[in-house]
């Protein structure tokens, strides 16, 4: 079905559709993919965002799932440095995801499927630039490794 | 005695006046003329300068006053007469029929399918179509029908009655009569709004009779998804127009319709909507004429920036098009001179666009005569001061909100219909009736039964995402029992359908595949609520914002909304059922700050009976308000304003003031807040004002009171409260001598530190004048002829340095130049502080005024006397001040070393001017007090880029912040002039009243909660939690409170044994989303 | 509390390389509070470990509990069940709660996950100061309570020694000289005339040199 799609001129037969996971905060990140739906920018469909109070709210255990159950990538997006509704959960999420990052390259998984951004909830042109940077990233790097039967 | 008012007029500013009023237990009955509230923003496509969309921003505001149980809604209703009994009115309401029954209808919407006829649709702007019988728009509140008694065929014929035939609920009824109702109320609040100018006025430029010349509110229309061509812009031949362009100022500033003020909104509106036909049609040519830019209002010179050099979406011509012709091939032509170069020329367009003005509405008038209140010379509802009294009409009990007293934006619109609010409960005696808590019931089973309830949102989810599909798909998702599609899932009728849904389907969870849960869950809850479910048993997928409006690929599109509602029925399934419990309020505010727009929340809260504790950072309270020589248009001082309004307040004994006092800590939350305040008022009300103190005072210092003009003690006075000596903590070295020199012991140098509680908090701490850094670029401080209007305003003072004769300080007064945007818009601060375009234009005025035979110029960039400030333009310019454009590309240079003087480029001339000045004044604008970081911090209320305080939505909720409680005022939220400062000190009273009119609020919900068998008491919760709401309680392990909480969940994270989870957001709620998405990977090809 | 860090994801991997059904045992006391073997951190090793599993193909079966303390029989033996379904147990304890564990599961794998590292207390969130080595002759009551065996690199008694400079011993400069604190202290308390007293050597027998130590209570022990 999705090799309907598939108008690229590249070789790969198969269009490889990546799903990324996104964890947004509310009151920044959440907001300013509200705002992009409302002036209707148009961005690839392959992030689904999973909102949360504060990025604050992502636990380590939340990126390792998503990567277990086989996401391409995962991504978390909070408030701009120093703008946290909630003052700080931001910097906490900083601090996660570059500890997640580390986690991943102890048993040499590639931490770039991984990435944390910082957007307010007026920058919903930035939100659609992370979204194509992030799909685009992961197109790059190609099917998670742990997915069953993707053979390149 | 049960409190009650009226608020005539169901558009942004009633409705805004009525919620709060309801909030704080007042009755309201809310009349208007349409068959729906709304007024004119469900006609808009998007609002400037977010972009927001403008029925999704409202329907929630519609909704909720549907469903609050203090607001009683009277449609088709006007009214008839008005009398005053015992300082009570009553009042005739005459009700039009409507023909449709409201308590039998269903809004079902067949009636409308089935009426034969249709006419050209009013609310569309004669563009499209309706029927006989009709829906206003599909939002309506009421959701219901009318009929169209002048367009039925069964009134008009005597056959047909279709309607009544088809209607299975029989709410038909041809003999309805209407009615009229007398009640009595309180207090009144006129919030009848304004209409646009219909353009016939203007025959030269063919409206009505050129095919493609329309207005901007018909353009609104045709932007609009849900309008008569469903967001297509089309000309009258259905084609896609390629060039157009937009004509400002049509019936505004134009004395020859009668209309000379400025509209205010036109500017604004007219950029959005190109913008948006931009969007649209990107391919198009689009030129806009101009007069000048007036976009004047927070992020609004930023919008037209971008817009305007940025983005160039448009070409600018300065020019107000003479003519235009239709050609025959419906083309239309154009012939202006453009005033920069003074050239006649034409353009040749296929569209039209007249940015029309906004007039007082249909029937002003003789509302007018019934309450008997008086009307301005523009026929807007006159108020009873322009600067101090917005919100009030001459005659007591009356209050005048929104476009009824002048053209407004939605911002100040709702400013001011929050404000007629705590206006009107001022006028109110006896109790107030809140509605019992809805409740929040308990699960009565664990069998999950979800249903589905996808929603088309009109055509703008329904064209990308096939809906019905989507709908099949969600019965076959797990524990889904139940899914149906609505039109608009929002809508009366949708919630209707989803609570009956709930009902008839014994469904324990709902999700609603819809639009943003931040802006719509508080609908849906209240739905499910009223379906006797727990309102926490809701989720939604939101399939419009981060699907259909982002994605062309439908199938790509219908993928994603799968997926997304995939995950939304795997969270509901684990969501629990959560509840509030109710917390005492300490029924006291505390006001930050003590310029007009604190006075004026002081003053309202006082005279509504609370206790108020006011803390003013300065010795004195006033604010810049008593250094003002003059209030425009008042004409009055500075000071016997502010005074009349300290006493207003202060009479009351409600009123404590802590002079030369700040915020040292806030703690605790919306309901309780604690504030320490610490207090430097080292002088005491036994001062008998004999000065010997400032006799032996040491330190001398720039008096700031004086504009720096001259110098002072650090122990002094002014005219203004405290009526005493004080000392200016900031300067005072402690020294000692005047405690020893005060014969009556007045003088302690001691601070002094208060702890008070509250319930709610006003920051109104106001802004700067002026960014000495900018004003410098000017040769400020070097020339004695260099002066900015804040001193210029101190030397035409009778209490100011040289008693009113400004001669005095530079000799003489010949030559003067008032040079606006004179520190912003083009440097440092990239934003129009809004109010200076008023004071310098007032300034040049006086000026001539006292010396009629000076040379007084004015340089504008774009001259922005917005609204009915126009006047104080067109006083200036009769009496023979000059007005010169010039451009910040060539910003006007000053030199001083030879006497004083200025080169300025007339942009309109096209000559460059050399002036030698006597005098030159710097229109100065508004800069963000010094501090507010750090008391933004405090309050935890987060400044916006330029430093202002940021309000919880530019346009709806203008006075909230993002912290619960806290409400924001005047110049902390943004520069603006006095009237504007007073409606906003208004409204922000009366949100703290829906807060301290209440003996208790609800609190809980999604806050998080510690398992104490899992806590193994190690503190990194409590050192982490952001508000300290986390301690360790008597079992010694740690506790959330509640009422602290703010449900961030940043300790779910940390706690080393995972024993917190954050309620609503669990982790067996978050996870499901995951494996959901993820696990169906195989299912996809 | 006892401190203790994740060991290095090569040493892990190491040990659990012949094994397909892991338990990761946490332990909810000391290891919870210094934030490296509790429940989180437990789930966040199993996370690892999965992702690390599906990488290479293997077929892991990775469980994870966490038990209140791994130093107490009763809470050993109450896991029995988790222990049972696994090859290995990746212990997250303490080196005295791994100890007890693979006694009471002798013919189980039973390997560290941590390496044990020392007493002590949080300076700030997330950085632990090691300041007790369980000498069994407590010196704090002279010392202003500040222990000069465990926070003194050459545990003298009679400090400082000439490698105290600015504060800071010698082996460090992030290491402040315990006999500076010391002295600090005893100022404080006006009992300075101590640190001019001479400190006879200390009874080193209490220590761990002999040969493990035991606690006996003999009035809570039933003969």
């Amino acid at each position: 079905m999705e090799a309907d799609e598939a108008t690229s001129t590249s070789e790969v037969p198969e269009e490889f559709r990546p799903r990324i996971v996104a964890y947004c905060c509310n009151y920044c990140a959440y907001a300013a993919a509200d705002l992009a739906g409302s002036m209707r920018l148009s961005y690839p469909p392959d992030v689904k965002v999973i909102r949360l109070p504060c990025s604050g709210k992502v636990e380590i255990s939340y990126l390792l799932k998503a990567l277990e159950e086989g996401a391409d990538g995962v991504m978390v997006a909070g408030c701009m440095e120093g703008d946290c509704h909630f003052m700080e959960g931001n910097f906490r999420a900083k601090r996660k995801v570059r500890h997640a990052k580390r986690l991943l390259e102890e048993i040499g998984f590639d931490s770039q499927r991984l990435e944390m951004f910082n957007l307010s909830s007026a920058m919903a042109g930035r939100f659609a630039e992370i979204i194509l940077e992030m799909t685009e990233r992961i197109k790059k790097l190609g099917p998670t490794p742990l997915r069953k039967g993707v053979k390149d | 005695m049960i409190r009650s008012a009226l608020v005539i007029g169901g558009g942004i500013a009633g409705m805004q006046a009525a919620l709060n009023l309801a909030d704080q237990g007042v009755k309201v009955t809310m009349v208007e003329r349409e068959s729906s509230i709304g007024g004119i923003m469900p006609k808009l496509d998007k609002t400037f300068p977010t972009l927001d969309c403008s029925m999704c921003i409202l329907s929630p505001f519609m909704v909720d006053c549907s469903r609050n149980s203090n607001i009683e809604i009277m449609t088709l209703s006007e009214v008839d007469s008005v009398s005053r009994e015992n300082g009570r009115f009553k009042v005739n309401i005459h009700t039009k029929p409507r023909y449709v029954l409201l308590d039998k209808c269903t809004g079902c919407g067949t009636c409308v399918e089935k009426c034969p006829k249709k006419f050209p649709n009013e609310f569309d702007e004669g563009q499209g179509d309706r029927k006989a019988i009709h829906f206003l728009f599909p939002q309506s509140i009421p959701q219901a029908p009318a009929i169209e008694y002048e367009n039925c065929t069964y009134f008009r014929t005597g056959k047909c009655k279709l309607c009544e035939k088809f209607c299975e609920v029989g709410a038909i009824d041809f003999e309805d009569k209407g009615s009229t109702v007398e009640k009595e109320f309180d207090s009144i609040i006129i919030a009848t709004g304004g209409q646009i100018y219909e353009p016939d006025g203007r025959k030269e430029y063919g409206y009505g009779e050129y095919d493609n010349v329309i207005t901007s509110l018909q353009l609104e229309r045709l932007l609009s998804a849900s309008g008569p061509t469903m967001g297509e812009v089309t000309k009258k031949d259905g084609s896609h127009p390629k060039k157009v362009a937009f004509i400002n100022c049509v019936g505004s500033r134009d004395e020859k319709v009668g209309h000379d003020y400025c509209s205010r909104v036109c500017c604004m509106y007219g950029l959005k909507e190109a913008l948006l036909l931009k969007e649209h049609e990107p391919d198009a040519e689009i030129t806009i004429f101009y007069m000048d830019i007036r976009s004047a209002g927070k992020g609004y010179d930023e919008f037209y920036n971008k817009i305007r050099y940025e983005d160039k979406i448009a070409e600018f011509i300065r020019a107000r098009p003479a003519e235009i012709f239709e050609n025959p091939n419906k083309t239309l032509s154009l012939s202006y001179e453009d005033t920069q170069t003074a050239e006649i020329k034409d353009l040749e367009v296929d569209m039209v666009v007249l940015n029309v003005a906004i007039i007082p509405s249909d029937g002003t008038k003789e509302l007018a005569d019934k309450l008997g209140v008086g009307l301005n010379k523009y026929g807007f509802f006159e108020k009873s001061s322009f600067s101090l009294g917005p919100l009030d009409s001459s005659s007591p009990g009356i209050h005048i909100c929104g476009m009824a007293s002048r053209p407004l934006d939605i911002t100040d619109s709702t400013n001011q219909g929050i404000g007629a609010a705590s206006r009107a409960t001022t006028d109110l005696a006896s109790e107030r009736t809140f509605p019992p808590s809805a409740g929040y019931p308990e699960l009565e089973t664990d069998e999950k039964r979800i249903g589905v309830f996808v929603c088309h949102c009109g055509k703008n989810i329904a064209s990308v995402v096939d809906v019905k599909a989507l709908t099949e798909y969600a019965k076959k998702l797990p524990n889904v029992v139940y899914s149906e599609d609505n039109i608009f899932s929002c809508s009366e009728e949708g919630q209707r359908k989803i609570m009956e849904a709930v009902k008839r389907e014994g469904l324990t969870r709902v999700v609603v595949s819809a639009c943003s849960p931040r802006t719509h869950e508080p609908t849906f809850q209240a739905a499910i609520r009223s379906a006797g479910l727990n309102p926490f048993l809701l989720d939604m997928a939101n399939i419009r914002n981060h699907c259909s409006w982002v994605h062309k690929d439908k199938a790509e599109a219908l993928e994603k909304a799968e997926i997304l509602t995939r995950m939304a029925v795997a969270r509901v399934a684990n969501l629990d059922p959560l509840s509030k419990t109710s917390v005492g309020v300490t029924q006291v505010a505390c006001i930050v700050g003590g310029g007009v727009a604190g006075l004026t929340a002081a003053r309202d809260l006082t005279r509504n009976g609370y206790k108020v504790h006011l803390v003013e950072k300065k010795p004195y309270l006033g604010g810049r308000l008593p250094k003002l020589a003059s209030v425009y248009p008042e004409e009055t001082s500075g000071s016997e304003l502010i005074m009349n309004l300290i006493e207003s307040a202060d009479e009351t004994g409600n009123l404590t003031v802590y002079p030369a006092s700040e915020i040292a800590e806030v703690e605790g939350f919306v309901g309780n807040f604690e504030v320490t305040i610490e207090s430097r008022d080292y002088v005491d009300y036994s001062c008998d004002d004999c000065g010997k103190c400032v006799d032996v005072c040491p330190v001398e210092v720039d008096d700031d009171f004086n504009e720096g003009l001259t110098k002072r003690k650090a122990i002094f006075k002014q005219n203004t409260f405290p009526d005493k000596y004080y000392i200016d903590p900031e300067t005072c070295t402690l020294c000692g001598e005047c405690v020893k020199a005060c014969p009556e012991r007045a003088i302690n140098l001691e601070t002094q530190t208060s702890n008070v509680s509250c319930g709610t908090l006003v920051v109104a701490t106001g802004f700067d004048a002026g960014d000495p850094e900018e004003l410098l670029k000017h040769g400020f401080g070097s020339h004695k002829g260099i002066v900015t209007i804040s001193q210029v305003e101190r030397l035409l003072h009778e209490e100011g340095p040289t008693g009113g004769d400004i001669k005095k300080h530079v000799g003489k007064v010949e030559n003067v130049a008032v040079l606006l945007c004179a520190d912003m818009r083009w440097g440092k601060n990239d934003y129009c502080s809004r109010y200076c375009c008023l004071t310098g234009t007032k300034t040049a005025r006086t000026l001539k005024e006292r010396f009629p035979d000076a040379n007084i110029f004015v340089l504008y960039e774009n001259l922005r006397t917005i609204g009915i400030h126009e006047d104080l333009y067109k006083e200036a310019q009769s009496m023979g001040v000059l007005f010169v454009k010039y451009s910040f590309d060539e910003m006007p240079k000053v030199s001083y070393t030879n006497g004083l003087k200025l080169n300025v480029k007339d942009q309109l001339l096209g000559v460059e001017l050399d002036l030698p000045l006597d005098l030159l004044v710097l229109a100065e604008g508004g800069v963000p007090v010094e501090g507010s970081h750090e008391l933004s911090k405090k309050l935890r209320v987060p400044c916006s880029g330029g430093g202002f305080f940021q309000e919880a939505h530019v346009k709806l909720a203008p006075v909230d912040t993002s912290n619960e409680g806290i409400y924001i005022a005047g110049g902390v939220q943004y520069p603006k002039d006095v009237a504007d400062s007073v409606a906003q000190g208004s409204a922000a009273a009366a949100r703290a009243l829906t807060i301290i009119t209440k003996e208790a609020l609800e609190v809980g919900g999604i806050v998080s909660f510690i398992n104490p068998e899992l806590c193994a008491a190690c503190l990194t919760c409590i050192r982490l939690c952001p508000y300290g709401a986390i301690a360790i309680n008597e079992d010694g392990v740690a506790e959330t409170n509640i009422a602290k909480c703010r449900g961030c969940g940043i300790c779910t994270t940390e706690c080393p044994a995972k024993a917190i989870e954050l309620r609503h957001f669990e982790d067996d709620q978050i996870i499901p989303m995951v494996e959901q998405y993820l696990g169906e990977v195989t299912n996809g090809g | 509390m006892i401190v203790g860090d994740r060991k290095p994801m090569d040493e892990i991997l190491e040990m659990l390389e012949p094994y397909e059904n892991i338990l990761i045992l946490g332990c909810g006391t000391c290891v919870t509070v210094c934030l490296s073997g509790g429940e989180r951190e437990a789930a966040i090793l199993a996370g690892q470990l999965r992702i690390w599993g599906k990488k290479e193909g293997k077929n892991l079966n990775i469980m994870e509990h966490t038990i209140q303390r791994q130093c107490e029989k009763e809470w050993v033996d109450e896991m029995r069940g988790h222990v049972e379904k696994a090859d290995v147990v990746l212990s997250l304890a303490c080196g005295v709660g791994v100890q007890l564990v693979a006694e009471m599961y002798e013919e189980k794998a039973i390997y560290p996950g941590l390496n044990t590292t020392f007493m002590g207390y949080p300076v700030v969130h997330g950085t632990w100061l090691e300041n007790c080595r369980g000498c069994g002759n407590c010196v704090l009551a002279h010392t202003g309570g500040v222990c000069p065996i465990t926070r003194c690199a050459k545990s003298l008694l009679n400090g400082p020694c000439g490698g105290s400079q600015d504060g800071k011993c010698e082996i460090s400069k992030d290491t402040e000289c315990a006999w500076q604190v010391i002295y600090e202290r005893l100022k404080k308390k006006d009992q300075l005339d101590w640190m001019n007293s001479y400190q006879p050597p200390r009874d080193w027998s209490t220590a761990g040199d002999g040969g493990p130590r035991k606690s006996v209570k003999i009035e809570e022990v039933i003969d």
